[in-house]
């Protein structure tokens, strides 16, 4: 019982604190959109979605490197020495 | 719950006594947010745990104006490539939590999974990794335990509005609506929670 006063203590005096912290702390900047350039399709046809990308929330996606079949493999195994 | 009060409140704490925030932090030391992209880059994944996190920002029909930006928690199914999301939650500016949400099924890709299975997958929910992170992941954990029962509530109200518009509108559709990327959602507040539990 003694314990458990003892860290609802502890919570509502860190609760306080942060309270009084976060009055201090700076807002963080609003997100910016993505630079027009960078959001525009390469190939020069239209977004499939004007309105943002398919499945916007989803998990990052790993993306592939090229020659990532064969992760210790030479670019080029059979090409003469330069 | 009390561990889990104390670490919803103490991390956050931390952050602001060293001049920084939540915000800050789950944005994994990157000096500008832009829209969209995921912080940290790749996500936390706990393979131990088979979840997931991560926090963006971006615009929404719903989204409230205070929201700086938001993570969303994923669950892993055993396949690759099977996961789930749970729930959404959002910051303000300074990194106070003031909403959950659920999506439909197009704003993350998820296999859609009924609200039983994502109560049991929110109930054992735990996201752990090493590094500057890892008090990101600890509140994350902290914020499903102290808000379980507001979690539940929620993806049970997500399921019978689904249902409900289910009746007049084919179920591919609406699952894919991309004006129906939240489905239901509700303001939060720590100082509230804290003090309903008593702590």
């Amino acid at each position: 019982m003694k314990k458990q006063t003892s860290s609802r203590r502890k919570v509502a005096e860190t609760l306080a604190a942060l309270m009084m912290a976060t009055a201090l702390v700076a807002p963080a900047k609003a997100a910016t959109a993505p630079e027009a350039a960078a959001s525009a399709p390469k190939d020069g046809k239209k977004a499939a979605n004007p309105c943002g990308p398919d499945n916007p929330c989803g998990p990052a996606k790993k993306k592939k490197k090229k020659g990532s079949d064969n992760p210790c493999a030479p670019s080029n195994p059979c090409a003469p020495k330069k | 719950m009390e561990q889990a009060a104390l670490d919803a409140v103490a991390i956050p704490l931390r952050y602001a006594r060293a001049g920084s925030s939540l915000v800050h932090a789950a944005m994994a030391g990157a000096q500008r947010c832009v829209e969209l992209e995921h912080f940290p880059r790749h996500d936390i994944v706990d393979t131990v745990h088979h979840t997931r996190l991560y926090y963006h920002a971006h615009g929404s029909r719903r989204k409230p104006d205070a929201e700086h930006g938001h993570f969303h928690l994923f669950a892993h199914g055993k396949q690759a490539g099977d996961y789930m999301h749970l729930v959404g939650i959002s910051l303000d500016a300074v990194g106070q939590p003031i909403r959950l949400f659920t999506t439909n099924r197009w704003v993350t890709g998820e296999t859609w999974r009924d609200a039983a299975t994502v109560e049991a997958a929110l109930a054992r929910f735990e996201v752990a990794t090493r590094g500057r992170m890892a008090p990101v992941a600890r509140w994350a954990t902290a914020m499903v335990r102290l808000y379980f029962p507001q979690m539940v509530q929620l993806v049970r109200r997500r399921d019978a509005a689904m249902a409900q518009r289910s009746a007049r509108v084919d179920w591919e559709r609406l699952c894919e609506d991309r004006r129906l990327d939240v489905v239901t959602q509700s303001r939060i507040s720590l100082v509230q929670r804290i003090q309903q539990l008593g702590c």
